[in-house]
């Protein structure tokens, strides 16, 4: 048995995983060397942002510098980083100080860099995540429908419309679909993430008390996170499953089964999950909430989840449609690409020879084969997406990593902005790694020997 | 078949989510206003709880304007806009009694009564959890110098220094000693000197009072600590009590924090009036009155009492009703300026809480949108360009003299900057119209260019300057031919740096430095501009000093100018200090001493004006500009007593928003 897995380890796949994790340490050393040199090069520190107040005297600057260790050789520091790197400590917080009952007995009266990372991460992810899946998901589409309908008004109307949103000034148009959506029309809320007049009663979530500095919107984000990556992967294995069923009504009622249950299930959950201690102020402020304790029938001062979660949904709108609309044609011009090359391929002549109806050529032979950049892109945009968008998360002031990076940049809060860029090149290079693992698996042509 | 049914799901879930988009858009201002939510847009998220942090190296306007907002007390304070010193939690019913009270004795002991009656409150529950004592102001005081409340020392590791940020300013370790219990509602303050304005009257007069039953046992845990300061600062803090009235209820990270108002706090329902001749009373019926009589108590306001910048309206009438009228405040952050002016547009928001006010892009559409306000206010700041007058010839007053002639501020501003600055040539702003001194020099101003370019020539002549080409001036035709090779007693004067914050960071002091750079350059004065960051040049400049000359601002805090002796005083010239450029005057030291020694209000204000006039004459800085202050606000949401508030230097902010006065309608 150890002789198979030493055999398994040492040749193929395997020993290419192991050679490349070991590459990976390598470039995660040097990587996080040169995000400190950077960012430690810079000039000053972050007590100048004290330098324009006269009544904070060298002294009490001084103080400061001390109590955040600034005074320490910079070798000593660069040593307490890689320390507590490795003890998986991603260091302390400049500029936040601790905001829990008990503190983090590293940094005390700062905020460890991961406790920020994990407060932003979760509303980052689903932001950036879901725009990277519907935005690809529509360049997909459209790629291999403007390829295979090439010359046809769609393609040219397609490409012009999306190499104009893809070229625009981000910003500026974020701002423009704000002033139309938000402002003028009202139809989505301005930016945020949440409504405050929903939460700011809101103390606890089912049995966990969130208190004043405790996100409380985060336990529902990360229920609704969970909620969406537990459901895609049930539907994604009952997809796979449904592809040996003989007919097809078996595959669609296991599919659509699937999705009936997935939804219930997920209904449920949150039009079922407690919310205790809602005052009647909350009730009174938001007539979701009047409703669903009306319709419902919840007890007094208690509410469902599901209108909370629906007010991340409604703040995600305007968000999404602005990312997708400024991405989707680079999936989509690559997809078409691709796709050109792919349809000159003999297989395609042949499915085409065979009398196979045009969309199975089209999805099954052609599409199929051309996905692989595609795909690839797709694991590097979900990897960065952990990253944030420092523009789309000032413009729809959306507080995720983006935000957190640009801010603990600007203020020199390193510890921050060196985790917040470590934790971002981890997700990178695993994407490396992941997306070198899928070719082999999508392309049975590409062996790793 | 299945592509119908498929086909109808989609639609169907499509119009459940477009849906359930559209219908539960909340109309938040609707609702607020229903609640009496009073919002605000702020721009960045807070990052401490505790109080002491926030005082300390926590010290952010936007920690300040959400958490100490409404949440504590001092001995004494300011009035409202008209910024009248009067009592707080001190118990005085006269102006005469509480001169008498805060004098210092020649034993160095000043006696302070607080108000009985006084409740702390239980900020989570809004219930009165006991009362304000001499204990608590005693403790406030000496638990900062690292005592008990007895005065003994008990808390070792923890001083003001040690606290750092803003805490040597509040409590100076250099002027206080300790504070004692005298009875219930009397304290003793031990000083080191009969006098200090700033460490008494704008010092610990000033400074907050903390629960002693709250921070005494983390006092005691803390010094038992291997670092004390930091195990002070790890509390979290969002449970201690409060005496003011705002509740602090709720803070979700990245989104929003909330104030519930504690309409039984002391202060509640007290009204103050600022007659039509002056003077100030204050009142709550059956409980405190407090009245004074001086046309002008303090002399912030100059000799005729003027609210600032109402120059059409020598004196107004002020009546003000203490709140909370709302039932709640919320803070609400953005990510961004232009996101903050459309949810104010939108009427998300009632008004944008914003250090720098309202950028210049955003006003005209402001001013078009119906049912939004914009005060302007001018200022509390300075931009200025200094020099290294360790080295020559930054060291020759002429020199600088010459380079402050030949700054047209005007015409920058007027005609490249659309008026959005105000040209100064004071340290102290002109709109500080009790500190600011208008006979301070002003070279140059009003002349035109050629008329500079002589002047400044002459000058740099008289001082020794000569020049391998000379300028060349026609006042008749207003021109002047570029000189070159200036020499300073025979040695040639090398090209020099002047560091400038870049375009992307301010807009204004990048124009001013090219300007500047295009001028000098003209009368053979070799300079080169380098725009760059904020933190290079205060790095610089600050830490290192290696620089020649810099363009940087200041924002000046209080308006009691304690700045002029921290900028120029020799003693700060240090690696660090405040006075980089190395001024180094006797005659001004020993101005600044006396200033910092003197306690009549009349002598303060003699010796700061004597300040003013060296400074402007010899220009270790030389002043640029000012830049007014533009807020906006929902005028057509806000009612009752925020009107006379729209006028106040250093704006609207300086109230914080006026939570305590503002009504819905």
């Amino acid at each position: 048995m150890s002789i198979r897995i030493w055999h398994a380890l040492t040749s193929g796949m395997g020993k290419f995983i192991i050679v490349r994790v070991f590459q990976i340490i390598l470039v995660l050393y040097l990587y996080m060397t040169l995000v400190f040199i950077i960012l430690e090069a810079q000039p000053g520190d972050i007590t100048d942002i004290y330098t324009a107040n006269p009544k904070i005297t060298p002294e009490a600057k001084e103080a400061i510098v001390k109590q955040l260790g600034l005074d320490k050789p910079i070798h000593e520091r660069y040593l307490n980083y890689l320390r507590n790197f490795v003890t998986g400590h991603l260091g302390c917080s400049f500029k936040w100080g601790n905001i829990r009952d008990v503190p983090d007995p590293v940094c005390r009266e700062q905020r460890p860099t991961w406790d920020l990372i994990k407060e932003r991460l979760p509303r980052t992810i689903v932001l950036f995540l879901t725009y990277t899946i519907v935005s690809f998901y529509i360049g997909f589409f459209l790629g291999k429908l403007i390829a295979w309908r090439r010359g046809a008004v769609i393609e040219y109307l397609s490409t012009v419309v999306g190499v104009v949103l893809f070229t625009i000034f981000t910003p500026w148009f974020a701002l423009l679909l704000v002033w139309l959506f938000a402002v003028n029309a009202g139809v989505v809320p301005i930016g945020g993430f949440i409504n405050p007049d929903s939460w700011t009663n809101v103390r606890q979530i089912g049995t966990t008390d969130c208190s004043i500095g405790i996100s409380c919107s985060n336990i529902v984000f990360t229920h609704l996170l969970m909620w969406l990556g537990g459901l895609s992967l049930f539907w994604g294995i009952v997809y796979l499953w449904s592809r040996h069923f003989p007919y097809a009504w078996q595959k669609h009622a296991a599919r659509w089964g699937a999705v009936a249950f997935g939804l219930i299930l997920a209904g449920l959950f949150f039009g079922g999950g407690w919310l205790g201690e809602v005052d009647r102020v909350t009730l009174a402020r938001d007539t979701r909430f009047q409703f669903f304790v009306w319709y419902f029938e919840f007890p007094a001062g208690t509410i469902p989840l599901f209108p909370l979660a629906l007010d991340f949904v409604q703040h995600l709108a305007l968000p999404i449609l602005t990312l997708t609309l400024i991405s989707f044609a680079g999936t989509m011009l690559l997809m078409r690409n691709t796709m050109l090359e792919t349809m000159r391929e003999d297989y395609v002549m042949a499915a085409k020879a065979k009398g196979l109806p045009d969309h199975i050529v089209r999805d099954k032979h052609a599409a199929r084969n051309a996905l692989l950049p595609v795909v690839t892109s797709l694991i590097f945009a979900i990897a960065f997406s952990v990253d944030g968008g420092v523009f789309t998360e000032t413009i729809f002031s959306w507080p995720g990593m983006g935000q957190l990076l640009l801010l603990s940049a600007l203020e020199q809060d390193y510890p921050v902005a060196i985790g917040s860029l470590v934790f971002t090149g981890i997700f990178a290079l695993i994407a490396h790694l992941i997306a070198d693992i899928l070719y082999a698996f999508l392309d049975p042509r590409i062996r790793y020997d | 078949m299945f592509k119908r049914v498929k086909f109808i799901a989609l639609v169907v879930l499509l119009a459940l989510f477009v849906g359930a988009v559209l219908s539960s858009q909340s109309h938040s201002v609707v609702q607020a206003q229903a609640q009496k939510i009073y919002k605000l847009a702020i721009f960045e998220d807070l990052s401490s709880l505790n109080s002491l942090a926030i005082l300390g190296p926590k010290a952010t306007v936007w920690n300040f304007y959400v958490r100490l907002n409404g949440w504590g007390g001092s001995l004494f304070g300011f009035s409202d806009k008209f910024d009248d010193y009067i009592p707080g939690l001190a118990d005085v019913s006269t102006e005469d009694e509480a001169n008498k009270m805060k004098t210092i004795g020649a034993d160095k002991t000043a006696t302070i009564r607080i108000k009985r009656g006084i409740k702390w409150f239980d900020p989570k529950t809004g219930k009165e959890i006991g009362e304000l004592t001499a204990e608590d102001v005693a403790f406030s005081f000496n638990a900062i110098m690292g005592k008990n409340v007895k005065g003994e020392p008990a808390y070792k590791g923890i001083d003001p220094v040690k606290l750092g940020g803003n805490w040597p300013g509040i409590i100076n370790p250099d002027f206080f000693d300790k504070a004692e219990v005298v009875d219930k509602y009397t304290v003793k303050f031990y000083l080191k000197a009969q006098c200090s304005y700033d460490g008494w009257d704008e010092g610990l007069l000033f400074a907050p009072i903390f629960s002693k039953a709250y921070w005494e046992p983390k006092f005691e845990a803390a010094a038992k600590a291997a670092d004390p300061v930091k195990a002070l600062y790890e509390n979290k803090g969002d449970d201690e009590p409060v005496i003011g009235a705002w509740l602090f209820q709720k803070w979700e990270p990245g989104a929003f924090a909330e104030s519930t108002a504690n309409k039984n706090h002391y202060f509640a329902g007290a009204k103050s009036v600022r007659p039509y001749s002056g003077g100030y009373t204050e009142s709550k019926p059956g409980v405190y009155t407090y009245t004074h009589t001086t046309k002008v108590s303090f002399p912030y306001d100059g000799d005729q009492g003027t609210a600032i910048l109402d120059k059409d309206k020598p004196t107004v009438r002020l009546e003000l009703t203490s709140g909370p009228f709302v039932e709640a405040t919320q803070w609400r952050i953005y990510g961004d300026q232009a996101t903050a002016v459309a949810a104010l547009i939108k009427g998300d928001v009632h008004f944008i809480l914003n250090p720098l006010g309202v950028a210049a892009g955003f006003r005209k559409q402001l001013r078009e949108t119906k049912g939004v306000g914009i005060a302007e206010n001018a200022g509390n700041g300075l931009y200025y360009m200094s020099f290294n007058l360790r080295r020559e010839p930054f060291n020759v007053k002429e020199f600088r003299q010459a380079v402050s002639i030949m700054i047209d501020r005007e015409f920058v501003i007027n005609q490249i900057l659309a008026g959005l600055a105000i040209p100064t040539y004071s340290i102290v702003p002109a709109a500080n119209t009790g500190w600011y001194n208008p006979n301070v020099k002003t070279y140059g101003k009003g002349l035109k260019e050629a008329e500079k370019a002589d002047m400044a020539i002459k000058l740099l002549k008289q001082a020794g300057f000569t020049w391998d080409v000379e300028p060349r001036v026609d006042l008749a035709a207003n021109r002047v031919t570029p000189g070159r090779g200036l020499k300073y007693k025979g040695r040639a004067v090398a090209p020099f740096e002047l560091l400038a914050p870049h375009q992307g960071y301010d807009p204004l002091r990048a124009t001013f430095a090219l300007h500047i750079e295009e001028r000098l350059n003209k009368i053979g004065i070799p300079v080169k501009v380098n725009l760059t960051g904020f933190n290079t040049i205060a790095s610089r400049v600050f830490d290192e000093q290696k620089f020649d000359a810099w363009i940087l601002g200041w924002g000046l805090g209080g308006k009691f100018p304690s700045y002029l002796v921290s900028f120029f005083h020799s003693e700060n010239s240090g690696l660090g200090g405040q006075n980089p450029q190395g001024y180094n005057n006797p005659d001004f030291d020993k101005i600044a001493d006396e200033f910092r020694a003197a306690c009549d209000q009349a002598k303060l204000k003699e010796l700061a004006f004597k300040m003013q006039e060296i400074l402007s004459d010899e220009l270790p800085y030389v002043p640029l500009f000012n830049a007014p202050l533009f807020e906006a606000f929902r005028a057509d949401a806000l009612v009752g007593e925020h009107m006379p508030y729209e006028k106040v230097f250093d704006g609207i902010q300086g109230v914080n928003g006026l939570m305590g006065y503002v009504q819905l309608k």
